[in-house]
């Protein structure tokens, strides 16, 4: 701790004769930068940056090849029409049939706007 | 070694010449970029936007990867796909930090960091972009059929549920 004051202090004198050297310095940065960083904010920026360049290479060298050369999306849209159709079938058949809720709002609405008429 | 932060890049004419000399292979490498186009004028401002957009077409480079290339521009709308920003405050603020000296621990996460960099420029970047255009593609329309299914099984169910109602 001592030696550290008297570091501080004397910092002035030391550098006595030096000072046209230090002309040539580039003042504005090294101590403010540093002292700027003293919260590790950067490091977690980087670390960030790491988890994001990570996703990124996977994705390019392991998902995006995996995923163009082993395509499924094709298979799974057939699939789903298929599924679609069956439903669609379903749905028909039911509506078909002469007790169906479908039917039945058709046939009111038929016979309440051609016999109530008469 | 520095923090991948913006680099912005002011572009004060709208020359070939100048603008080529702007552009380089390893551009977002190692941070991304940004296009400053406000000191020309609006002609200008949409050629310039073009020239950058043929260059990444042309060279078979990706403005998306291994850092985003941005382009700040009065035409806020984007002419083509390269995101465009009208001003150098609206990009995303992940990238926006301190420009401060990097400690030995960050020095190390810069080097960890250098490797991925060039492993993702190593890739196909147009041939990625079209994967993943196909993909997503394709799921949209699965989107689309799941969508409509649902729509028929709930339809179904009310009516089943009628029929059993009614014996």
């Amino acid at each position: 701790m001592d030696k550290k004051k008297v570091m501080r202090s004397s910092s002035s004198d030391d550098l006595k004769g030096f000072e046209e050297f230090l002309d040539h310095v580039d003042h504005d940065s090294s101590v403010d930068k540093v002292n700027k960083n003293i919260g590790g904010e950067s490091l977690t920026f980087l670390h960030h940056d790491n988890t994001r360049l990570k996703k990124v290479a996977a994705l390019v060298a392991q998902k995006l090849p995996v995923a163009r050369h082993h395509e499924q999306g094709p298979k799974i849209i057939e699939q789903q029409r298929h599924i679609n159709a069956q439903l669609k079938n379903d749905l028909f058949r039911i509506l078909d049939k002469k007790a169906s809720p479908l039917q039945k709002t058709l046939s009111g609405l038929w016979n309440g706007f051609f016999f109530d008429n008469k | 070694m520095n923090l991948p932060i913006y680099q912005i890049i002011n572009v004060k004419s709208a020359q070939l010449e100048d603008i080529a000399a702007l552009l380089h292979e390893d551009l977002n490498l190692r941070r991304p970029v940004a296009y400053v186009l406000k000191t020309l004028n609006l002609d200008e401002q949409r050629e310039v936007i073009g020239v950058i957009e043929n260059w990444f077409e042309t060279h078979q480079a990706s403005w998306r990867y291994p850092y985003p290339v941005f382009i700040v521009s009065d035409y806020s709308d984007a002419i083509g796909h390269m995101p465009v920003f009208t001003e150098v405050a609206h990009l995303p603020r992940f990238y926006n930090q301190k420009d401060v000296k990097v400690t030995l621990k960050e020095t190390q996460v810069l080097e960890r960091n250098r490797l991925l960099q060039q492993e993702i420029k190593n890739a196909d970047g147009h041939l990625m972009a079209e994967v993943v255009r196909d993909y997503g593609i394709n799921h949209k329309k699965i989107w689309y059929l799941v969508k409509e299914a649902s729509f028929y099984e709930h339809l179904l169910k009310k009516l089943r549920v009628k029929e059993d109602a009614n014996g």
